[in-house]
């Protein structure tokens, strides 16, 4: 009997399903509209109003970008250059549940950009027509199309003149200028006011920032802080300053910076092995990991060696006839025996672990999670405290993370504490987590594959000081 | 050749050569995975990347792996090794192969229809797999779920017919004591199969109802229960990879004996072992769950069953080492790769133990680590043992020798990339990195970059193989009856067989009397 040649078709049949398989994905033009769909239209909805089905959970909301009001501007107009919109969008803004998108192709992001600025002119267009419809006096489309593009073009970006060197002078000046101007919202303390009166274009309460601690939204060069006091923060309470006078504006920028205590960069993760635990649970976790490695080892290398052993025997040794051994019954007692021994002790072991693991601890901090396609949004029960893509504990206490999810399965993984648990629609699930010594920015990872852009469901956990949790949770009550 | 044949063995032929067929697609998605992973940053669109690991899985696990181990080597090996001149029903057999061919090419499909491939991973938890999450997610995800159930039904009539011909077609003489190992491998997988492969089906029945009509079996907004589908999922998922597992026992144990020239050192245990996994499997497939929503105080009940498990699949470990002790060792390429399978199947096995461990699998659960677990397991252990299986049974199936110098190339190249390749994967998921993310964290950028070239290298080796393949069709020496000395039934006919197997009628030997004093004869 011949073999079949089709046998040996099979790396041919392969690379032809890949080859009608590959092009049908991606064209050499990014689509800026289809990427918006996959991308953005989860949160800030399919026009670009803010009002995707992820929309709510999002605190503070997502941009309607109707409104032509977005946060990070750099001209006088008050409008989003291409470069400001292509900056927002690679670094994402931090402490909301705006990821960074700096994964995506050059590209890809431009296209991005694009879409979002036509969505808003488009936006921009159809209020202008609906005003003009209510008032009786309907407006011919090219003339509102042309008022739309002139609203929806940003100015040239506001240029500083460059900053001249910081002296305690300028640093003592700028503290006036800061008490002169800025004080009744950010407090003279600096460190942040609520209001109920402040809100943000999509309706939202929202506390005036911590200047020393708080979480900036925008960049931290002294440009860009130049740029966001003269220009201000469209949408939210922050009005442009409009000074006018660049030393002013520079003496204010260097108090700033003489105050500002930077936020600790994230706790890296391993290479090749553990990142460092940061409380006694992580620690717990990796101790029994260490076990586990050196009881499996001992069995590992007794096994290898017994292996490389007979093999080396074999090779090395008189190649005599082997014996007749078929098998003894006392040698199987014991390589049942002993391992069983050695496997319930470690069942032992694990399970009173894993109970204290599990254990509710009473005065935790509870805070409720709800994944969501592609972010993590937190609730302080009984606080009036939300945030999305942040959440901050105080360092020192325990915390009762109860876990939920809007969508589909999602999994909330914290890697520093070396524990996770699956957030499920429709179930609560439980994660209690021990006092974390070290204040400091941890990753909060969705470990659960749950849709195109699982990859980048990243939140931050941020332990604070007891005073700045303090703080922090009272600038974000409604 | 007729192309729609009832002699066994053109039907192991076929599945063999579909089956690879399907490994080398699952293989390229492997290398594009491994494209996209060289380096943090994006290469392919997410969704891409999805449908990559998504059809990789399903592919490798349920159009490779198990019908290579039952349909290939089950269908050619299993009547030969018991002296029976066809599986007892030998229409029904080739309706299993065409049956797996249907569902194979419907799987394919799916690259074709609007909306591309399935893309919620190969164990499709909902309410991911039913829809909502990807920009592009079309019919595909029903066609990938009714392939399923058809392979499933493939599986089904090829393991009815396993054991039906093992009970009632040994020839005379041939006890279950006398049954070669890879036999009785084939006939505890096949009840395995026909146990769970009903509740895979019965899932997937539910599930493509969610997929096509949304009636809500597993859409909590409907009433129904995500987890549920966790459950009958892995209920089937565990004991599968002992269906993928046991074969391999079965490979290598009647190989090792072989090429030691001594008996196989506790057979009856060994069989005692098999069993005993094979039941246990029934009880550990929680340890997939630990982390879920599942009542956090029955993983105990899990741990307890998936560490226990480790002990028969130990000493079974043990039997083929202490077979190997004192052995005449000939190192022929089928010998070699059945040393690597025991080496790769104890590393594997022991990085288990760590998953099985529920206070590490909250760390380790869904990481880097778990991924180079499977892996150790299913591609080292696996494919060793396969291989070890093709370069072992090949002349009986062709007639013709393999080359030894390029099956040594081939092992080494192998061997070494396999261990080395998954190490990686463990130790960078210790460092907390996610398994199916398409872009990292930058800390994971040196160990990425070496796993992926050495996979390119590793791809590169397999060229080897087809090489060798194609020289022993082309220039290979004759076979001879039984090259290896082996005592089997398969050999005691000529290389290949010929059509009703056997020129007389066979008598059942003692298939592991190597060396066997004449007093305890």
């Amino acid at each position: 009997m011949r073999l079949p040649p089709w046998i040996l078709a099979g790396p041919g049949l392969g690379a032809a399903a890949l080859l009608a398989f590959a092009p049908s994905e991606g064209s050499p033009a990014p689509d800026g509209r289809a990427l918006y769909r996959t991308h953005c239209a989860a949160c800030h909805g399919p026009q670009g109003r803010g009002d995707g089905p992820g929309a709510a959970l999002n605190h503070p909301r997502p941009r309607d970008f109707a409104t032509g009001q977005f946060r990070l501007v750099s001209a006088r107009n008050r409008f989003p250059s291409r470069d400001d919109l292509f900056r927002t969008l690679t670094r994402g803004i931090p402490g909301t549940g705006m990821p960074a998108w700096g994964h995506l192709s050059e590209g890809d992001r431009w296209a991005l950009v694009d879409a979002v600025l036509a969505l808003s002119r488009d936006g921009i267009a159809g209020g202008i027509e609906k005003v003009a419809r209510e008032q009786g006096s309907p407006l011919p489309r090219e003339e509102i199309r042309g008022m739309a593009a002139t609203r929806a073009t940003a100015g040239a970006p506001l240029d500083p003149p460059p900053m001249p060197p910081a002296t305690p002078e300028r640093i003592a000046s700028g503290r006036a200028h800061f008490l002169e101007s800025c004080s009744s919202c950010h407090g003279e303390d600096t460190r942040g006011m609520r209001d109920p009166e402040w809100l943000t274009a999509e309706g939202e309460g929202l506390g005036s920032r911590d200047l020393v601690a708080g979480t900036f939204k925008g960049e931290e060069d002294p440009v860009s802080l130049y740029r966001r006091i003269e220009v201000g923060i469209p949408g939210a309470p922050m009005p442009a300053l409009d000074a006018g006078d660049p030393d002013y504006v520079w003496d204010l920028v260097h108090y700033l910076r003489s105050i500002r205590v930077e936020p600790p960069p994230p706790e890296p993760l391993g290479t090749v092995w553990f990142p460092a635990s940061v409380n006694s649970q992580g620690r717990l976790i990796e101790h029994d990991f260490y076990l586990t490695l050196a009881v499996t080892g001992a069995v590992g290398l007794l096994a290898l060696g017994g292996l490389v052993a007979a093999l080396l025997r074999s090779r090395l040794g008189s190649r005599g006839a082997p014996p007749w051994r078929p098998g003894d019954r006392r040698v199987f007692a014991a390589w049942i025996a002993i391992p069983t021994v050695i496997v319930l002790v470690m069942i032992v072991n694990s399970w009173n672990v894993y109970r204290s693991l599990i254990a509710p601890i009473p005065d935790a901090l509870h805070v409720k999670v709800t994944g969501r396609q592609f972010f993590w949004s937190f609730d302080y029960p009984g606080q009036h405290a939300r945030s999305a893509g942040v959440v901050a504990v105080p360092a020192g206490r325990s915390v009762h993370f109860e876990l939920s999810s809007d969508d589909v399965i999602h999994s909330f993984y914290l890697p520093h504490l070396k524990m996770k648990r699956d957030a499920i629609p429709g179930l609560t699930t439980h994660l209690w987590v021990a006092p974390i010594d070290k204040p400091g920015r941890y990753p909060i990872l969705c470990n659960q594959l749950c849709g195109t852009d699982h990859a980048i469901m990243i939140a931050t956990l941020e332990v604070l000081p007891a005073g700045d949790f303090d703080r922090w949770l009272a600038l974000r009550k409604e | 050749m007729k192309i729609v044949s009832t002699d066994h063995k053109v039907i192991g032929l076929q599945y063999l050569g579909l089956s690879l067929v399907f490994l080398v697609i699952g293989g390229v998605l492997s290398m594009l995975i491994r494209w996209e992973l060289k380096d943090p940053q994006a290469t392919f669109p997410p969704d891409f990347y999805n449908r990559l690991f998504t059809m990789h899985g399903t592919i490798m696990i349920f159009f490779a792996a198990i019908p290579l181990l039952t349909g290939a080597f089950g269908n050619y090996v299993v009547p030969l090794q018991i002296g029976a001149r066809d599986m007892a029903f030998p229409r029904l057999n080739a309706l299993s192969f065409w049956v797996f061919l249907a569902a194979g090419v419907l799987n394919l499909t799916q690259f074709f229809l609007p909306g591309g491939a399935f893309a919620a991973t190969w164990l499709a938890y909902p309410p991911l797999s039913v829809g909502g999450g990807f920009s592009v997610m079309g019919v595909g995800k029903a066609v990938w779920s009714v392939s399923i159930i058809l392979m499933g039904f493939s599986s089904i009539l090829g393991a009815l017919n396993v054991l039906v011909t093992v009970i009632t077609m040994r020839a005379p003489g041939l006890g279950w004591s006398r049954l070669p190992l890879f036999t009785w491998a084939l006939f505890l997988t096949s009840i395995l199969v026909i146990m769970v492969i009903p509740f895979l089906s019965g899932a997937l029945y539910l599930l493509t109802l969610d997929q096509l009509f949304s009636l809500g079996f597993f859409l909590p907004r409907q009433g129904g229960s995500a987890l549920l589908w966790q459950h009958l999922f892995w209920f089937f998922g565990h004991p599968e990879v002992y269906i993928a597992l046991l074969p391999l026992y079965g490979i290598v144990g009647d190989i090792l004996p072989v090429f030691s020239r001594k008996t196989l050192y506790g057979y009856r245990f060994i069989v005692v072992c098999m069993s005993l996994t094979a039941g246990l499997s029934f009880l550990v497939w929680g340890h997939h769950m630990y982390v879920s929503g599942m009542n956090p105080y029955a993983a105990g009940f899990f741990m307890v069953w998936t560490k226990l498990i480790s002990v028969p699949a130990g000493v079974t470990v043990l039997s083929f080492i202490a077979t190997m002790w004192r052995g005449d060792l000939r190192f022929e390429t089928p010998m070699l790769f059945a040393i690597s399978f025991v080496v790769t199947f104890i590393l594997g096995g022991l990085t288990g133990f760590f998953n099985a461990t529920i206070p590490v699998d909250l760390y380790v659960h869904d990481t880097y680590w778990v991924v180079g677990h499977f892996h150790l397991v299913m591609v080292s252990a696996a494919v060793s043992a396969i291989y070890a299986g093709l370069y072992f049974w090949w002349p009986k199936m062709t007639g013709r020798m393999l080359h030894p110098l390029l099956g040594r190339i081939h092992f080494w190249g192998s061997f070494v990339l396999m261990v080395a390749i998954f190490a990686l994967m463990h130790v960078v998921g210790l460092a907390g990195m996610r398994r199916e993310i398409y872009v990292y964290e930058p800390a994971y950028a040196t160990p990425n970059l070496l796993m992926s070239g050495g996979a390119f290298v590793l791809g590169a080796f397999q060229f080897v193989f087809v090489g060798n393949l194609v020289w022993s069709l082309l220039k290979g020496p004759p076979a001879g009856d039984n090259p290896w000395g082996s005592r089997t039934l398969e050999w005691a006919t000529s290389s290949p067989p010929p059509h009703e197997n056997f020129h007389e009628d066979p008598q059942a030997p003692e298939p592991y009397a190597y060396g066997k004093p004449e007093d305890v004869r």
